[in-house]
C-alpha cells in the first residue's frame, strides 16, 4: 500500500512538473481573436424550422439520422433506373406548407409542393425561384425538387441538433427523391448526373467579414463539435476560394462535406456539398468547382 | 467566493454575453493560467495547449449566452477546454507522431529520474484522452471527482473508474522490473 502511495506521489509530482502559468502572449492573442469574432450567434445560421427546438438525446438523434439517411439513399437507388421523360412546361404549385419560415421574393412562384392529395402522381418541374429565409437565400434553378418525406426534415433537424451548422443540409434537402410518396412525382436527374440540384447560396448574410475569416469561424465550430476539418484553398480565374472538408459518421452511411467560401460583390458566400461515403472524386469535384465558378461569375 | 464577488462576476458574464470584449477579458484572465496548465498537462505540448485554450475561449465567447447556470462558468470553461483537447489529440493522432526529446545527464540518480520521466511520459501518451483528462483535472487542476463528473458530463463512477485505471497504467511502468529501457545512445 505504501509502495502504491509512493508511486502515486511520483506520478503526481511528475504531472505537476513544468510551467505553472500561461505564456504572457496568450491573453493578448485571445483578446485579438475574440475582437474579430462577433458574439452574435446569427453568424452561424440555423435552419428556421429547427430554431429553438429542444435538444434531444444525441444517441437517439444519431439513430434517427441513420434511419433518415438510409431512407433517402434507398430512395435514390430505387429511383435511379426509372427516370421519367422531361416535361418542358413547369407546373405551378400552391404556397409552401412544409417550411413555414420560408419567404418568397415578390412575383415568384412558390417552389414547394402542395400536400393536397391528387388522384395520380403528377410529374412536377418546379420553376426557377429564390427561396429566402432569414440570413440566407437559395437560388433554385428550374427542375429542383423537394422530397416531401418527413425523414428528410427529420434528418435536417438532427444534423442541426448535433451541431452541424447547416452544412450540406440544403444540398441534401434539394437532392431529388422520386420514390417518396406524395401527390407529385419529382424530377430526377439522369443516372450518373451530379446530384447537386443546382444549389447556389447567394449570400450567407455575414457582414464585414472575409472568406478566410468566415471559413475559420465555421471550422472552429465544427472542430469544437469534434469534427476533424481539413482546410485548403482553390484558385479560380477571378480569385480564390477557401475549402473546408470534413466527415460525419452516423449509424448509416458516412457523409463527406465540402464547403467553399468566397467573396462575391463584397459579401461572403458559402456553397456546401455533401457526398455519401467519400470525398468527391475528380470528375465530381470538377463539376462542383464549375458551380463555384458560376457563383463567382454572378 | 463571497456574495459580492459572485454578483460582480455575474455582471461581468452578462456584459460579456452582450458582446463586451473587455468584460470577457476580465472574466477569463484570472482563469487563464489554470486553463493553460490543464491543457498543457493533458496534451503534453505547450504550443498545442495554447491553441486549445485559445480555441476554447473563442467558443466560450461565442456561446456565452448559452450558459444557463452562471455559477458553473468554471465547469463550463473546463468542459470546452477538455473537448478542444480531445479534438487536438484526435487530429494529432492522424497527422503527427510525438517525439520526446530527453535531456542528457551524467549522474546516476538523475539518469534514473530521467528514465522515470520517460517511462511516465510514454505511458501517459498511451492513455486515452478520457483518462488523461480525469487524471489531470483531479491531480493537477485540483477538481473533486464530483466536479469532474460535472465538467465531463459523465457519472461520478465513470470518473472514479477512469482515474483508477489510468493511474494503474502509469504505476505499472514505475514498478520494479517494468521500467522501460532507456533511449539507446548513438554508437
Amino acid at each position: 500500500m505504501t509502495e502504491m502511495a509512493d508511486l502515486d506521489r511520483t506520478i503526481v509530482a511528475w504531472l505537476r512538473e513544468g510551467e505553472t502559468v500561461a505564456p504572457s502572449r496568450l491573453a493578448a492573442e485571445i483578446r485579438l481573436v475574440v475582437g474579430a469574432v462577433p458574439v452574435q450567434r446569427g453568424s452561424l445560421l440555423r435552419l428556421p424550422w429547427t430554431r429553438g427546438r429542444d435538444r434531444r438525446p444525441r444517441a437517439l438523434a444519431l439513430v434517427l439520422a441513420g434511419a433518415a439517411v438510409a431512407t433517402v439513399l434507398l430512395g435514390l437507388l430505387w429511383s435511379s433506373g426509372s427516370v421519367p421523360p422531361p416535361n418542358p412546361s413547369p407546373s405551378t404549385m400552391p404556397s409552401p406548407s412544409v417550411a413555414p419560415h420560408a419567404t418568397e421574393e415578390p412575383g415568384r412562384t412558390s417552389p414547394l409542393p402542395s400536400v393536397q392529395a391528387t388522384a395520380e402522381p403528377v410529374e412536377t418541374y418546379p420553376p426557377a425561384t429564390t427561396l429566402s429565409v432569414p440570413g440566407i437565400a437559395l437560388d433554385l434553378p428550374a427542375g429542383w425538387s423537394w422530397p416531401p418525406s418527413g425523414s428528410t426534415i427529420l434528418f435536417i433537424g438532427v444534423l442541426d441538433e448535433i451541431g452541424d451548422p447547416y452544412a450540406g443540409v440544403y444540398n441534401m434537402l434539394l437532392r431529388p427523391v422520386t420514390s417518396a410518396s406524395g401527390p407529385h412525382r419529382f424530377h430526377s436527374p439522369a443516372f450518373g448526373a451530379t446530384p447537386d440540384a443546382g444549389m447556389h447560396v447567394l449570400t450567407a448574410g455575414i457582414q464585414e467579414s472575409t472568406a478566410p475569416l468566415e471559413a475559420d469561424r465555421v471550422r472552429a465550430v465544427l472542430e469544437g463539435a469534434g469534427y476533424v476539418v481539413a482546410r485548403s484553398s482553390v484558385k479560380l480565374a477571378t480569385g480564390g476560394a477557401i475549402v473546408l472538408d470534413w466527415d460525419v459518421t452516423y449509424n448509416g452511411p458516412d457523409l463527406h462535406y465540402r464547403a467553399y467560401f468566397l467573396m462575391v460583390g463584397g459579401a461572403v458566400r458559402r456553397i456546401d456539398f455533401a457526398t455519401p461515403g467519400a470525398p468527391p472524386g475528380e470528375a465530381l469535384a470538377t463539376q462542383l468547382l464549375d458551380i463555384v465558378r458560376s457563383v463567382r461569375a454572378g | 467566493m463571497d456574495n459580492r464577488a459572485v454578483l460582480e462576476e455575474g455582471a461581468l458574464i452578462a456584459r460579456a454575453a452582450d458582446g463586451d470584449a473587455a468584460a470577457f477579458d476580465e472574466l477569463i484572465r484570472p482563469r487563464l493560467d489554470r486553463l493553460y496548465v490543464t491543457a498543457n498537462r493533458i496534451l503534453r505540448d505547450g504550443a498545442a495547449a495554447e491553441d486549445a485554450v485559445q480555441q476554447a475561449m473563442v467558443l466560450a465567447w461565442r456561446d456565452l449566452r448559452a450558459l444557463r447556470d452562471r455559477d458553473r462558468l468554471d465547469a463550463w470553461l473546463y468542459r470546452l477546454l477538455v473537448r478542444t483537447c480531445y479534438r487536438e489529440l484526435r487530429s494529432r493522432r492522424r497527422l503527427a507522431a510525438n517525439v520526446v526529446q530527453l535531456e542528457r545527464r551524467d549522474d546516476a540518480d538523475a539518469t534514473l529520474a530521467i528514465h522515470e520521466r520517460d517511462a511516465l511520459e510514454r505511458a501517459f501518451r498511451r492513455l486515452s484522452a478520457d483518462k488523461r483528462a480525469v487524471i489531470v483535472l483531479h491531480h493537477v487542476t485540483g477538481l473533486s471527482l464530483i466536479e469532474i463528473a460535472g465538467v465531463l458530463a459523465v457519472p461520478e463512477g465513470t470518473v472514479r473508474s477512469r482515474l483508477h485505471y489510468g493511474l494503474q497504467e502509469l504505476r505499472r511502468v514505475l514498478e520494479p522490473g517494468e521500467m522501460v529501457d532507456p533511449v539507446e545512445e548513438p554508437a
